[in-house]
């Protein structure tokens, strides 16, 4: 049996700071080797949660890229048949929205502005293919087609 | 690159009729110029330049080239007037070749 702090007449300090709130007091009392070693496992497992928490919450901010479906296009004359997804990401300080199947996109200075953006950005899209349907190329024909299984336009 | 830079570039260069290349500037929404593009009079694409974009990155070249059915690569090319309308026509991927 030995006490607190002290294994085989080593002193040893458990990094209190990093695990208790200031003021507050940590009980270090281990009553044998192995329960010093499934401390002593805890916290390297602590270690390697609190660094894959880092890198998570480094994404979720949308660096890599999020998908976030939308169910609307702010705009009453056009309708969502199905919800759209879209990519955001972030880079040089600014957030994109894509609609990647058909390579538009909208800029802003948070996620919401992008996907506000790209929604009046898809209108255009959307009307410019319409006006000139007779005109399109056969891929853009498609695009379109694809496009109208999504958008179903009140006027 | 810079954005401002490549519209004023892409509005001049690529626009070719003798390889039937054609650019018809569209309506705008809200920062973005958007821009249909014309091959033997139909249209292969819509491009779209994004005003609002300080310092575009990787990713957004690479969108942008994407809509034009080009690389990265030339679509810098296009700002740096190595890359032409006649470059164009034979590397996008938009032109169909049938």
């Amino acid at each position: 049996m030995f006490e607190s702090n002290t294994y085989q007449g080593i002193s040893f300090f458990p990094q209190p700071h990093n695990l208790i709130g200031v003021g507050q007091s940590i009980e270090t009392s281990f009553r044998s080797e192995n329960e010093f070693k499934v401390w002593v496992a805890q916290q390297q497992r602590i270690e390697e949660l609190e660094s894959r928490v880092k890198v998570l919450e480094n994404n979720s901010r949308a660096k890599i890229g999020m998908s976030v479906q939308i169910c609307d296009l702010n705009n009453p004359k056009y309708i969502l048949k199905k919800p759209i997804s879209l990519l955001v990401f972030t880079e040089n300080g600014e957030y994109y929205a894509s609609l990647v199947d058909f390579d538009v996109f909208g800029v802003g200075e948070n996620e919401i502005s992008a996907i506000d953006d790209l929604k009046g950005v898809i209108v255009v899209y959307f009307d410019s293919l319409k006006v000139s349907r007779s005109k399109l190329s056969d891929k853009l024909k498609a695009k379109f087609n694809l496009l109208q299984s999504f958008i179903s336009n009140e006027t | 690159m810079k954005l401002k830079s490549l519209k004023k570039k892409f509005e001049k260069k690529l626009k070719s009729p003798n390889d039937s290349l054609d650019i018809i500037s569209k309506s705008s929404a809200r920062d973005h110029f958007m821009y249909s593009i014309l091959f033997k009079k139909k249209i292969i694409g819509i491009f779209q330049i994004s005003m609002g974009t300080r310092e575009p990155g990787k990713t957004l070249i690479g969108l942008m080239a994407r809509q034009l059915g080009i690389s990265s690569e030339e679509l810098k090319g296009i700002e740096n007037c190595t890359f032409w309308g006649a470059d164009f026509v034979k590397k996008s991927s938009l032109i169909e070749t049938k």
